[in-house]
């Protein structure tokens, strides 16, 4: 086979360019008209997620009511100057923020009393206020009485008396509570902190309810109905 | 005896430039080519992104402190006289 001539080398070489060419416009048009979506590239590899768990401060009373309902003093007895009733202090309440679980007060000393030479019909209610920290926060638990400790005093007598206690729930109170009132005591007619750093339930379990129960001590001439709202304030004092 | 004279084929210069033009060409396309096929990405499903480095960051609590927070809850005692 002789030598190629230059003429064969240079079609050669053209028939090269011109399918190095075709080829190349072939796969452009054939990667363009793939159907594929085409991702934004992030700016970063690392992003931030910040989620804040807001803080609550709420309380929620589990037993909001403390009903006497309806009697009369003994005043054929020439003895029964008052009539005195104590609420029951229920060692063991439902709770009202974690669903079939109790609140146990230990210390409370249990059933209610009432004076019944001198005390016709009237009911010893069940419970106390049962007042539970259902925030996120640590608060202080205020109480103060609208009708103030002289609620039941009358003209003839001046000597009534309106009382309450604390209970707490497995120590659930800093200070104050049992520590402070756990002897019957005047209702406050102004704001007056009955339950220090008491926790939310979350951080410690069965351990953030107070009870407070009350006693009416009630003169025989007074008649009527008789409401008192009794206000319990929650103060946020940090975090658990 | 027949003299093929010079003048009748190519000479090699033309030739070498042809070549060369050939080459440039053939790298351009190669390039071009590549470059296209980088400008692309092909999300196939089911696949994870190999880009997955990330951070989260938690904070439970908050450093908003909305203090001081009250909340307040009102009770009733009740009592009748006959």
């Amino acid at each position: 086979m002789g030598d190629i001539s230059n003429k064969t080398l240079v079609a050669l070489l053209v028939v090269a360019i011109a399918i190095s060419l075709i080829g190349t416009w072939v796969s452009v048009s054939r990667i363009s008209s793939i159907p594929v979506r085409v991702t934004g590239f992030q700016a970063s590899q690392q992003g931030i997620t910040w989620l804040e768990v807001p803080q609550i401060t709420e309380i929620t009373l589990c037993v909001d009511l403390v009903n006497f309902s309806s009697g009369y003093i003994n005043t054929s007895n020439p003895n029964c100057d008052f009539c005195t009733i104590n609420t029951t202090c229920n060692q063991s309440v439902t709770s009202c923020n974690l669903a079939g679980t109790k609140d146990n007060f230990t210390n409370c000393y249990g059933a209610g009393t009432k004076d019944t030479t001198c005390c016709i019909n009237f009911t010893i209610p069940s419970s106390g206020f049962v007042i539970e920290n259902t925030g996120t926060t640590r608060i202080n638990v205020s109480m103060v009485s609208a009708a103030g400790p002289d609620w039941l005093d009358t003209n003839n007598y001046d000597n009534s008396e309106y009382k309450f206690r604390v209970y707490e729930e497995n120590n659930a109170c800093g200070a104050k509570g049992e520590d402070d009132y756990s002897s019957w005591t005047s209702m406050p007619s102004s704001d007056t902190v009955i339950c220090n750093d008491l926790y939310p339930e979350g951080s410690r379990p069965y351990n953030n309810s107070i009870q407070v129960p009350i006693l009416v001590k009630i003169p025989r001439d007074l008649v009527g109905v008789k409401n008192d709202t009794v206000t319990f304030t929650a103060t946020y004092i940090g975090v658990p | 005896m027949v003299v093929k004279r010079a003048s009748d084929d190519i000479s090699k210069k033309t030739v070498l430039v042809i070549l060369l033009i050939a080459i440039v060409v053939s790298i351009v396309s190669t390039w071009t080519v590549l470059d296209t096929l980088s400008s692309v990405r092909i999300i196939v499903p089911g696949k994870v992104s190999d880009q997955t480095g990330g951070k989260v960051f938690l904070q439970v609590g908050g450093a908003i402190h909305r203090e001081p927070q009250t909340a307040v809850a009102g009770a009733m005692v009740y009592l009748k006289v006959d």
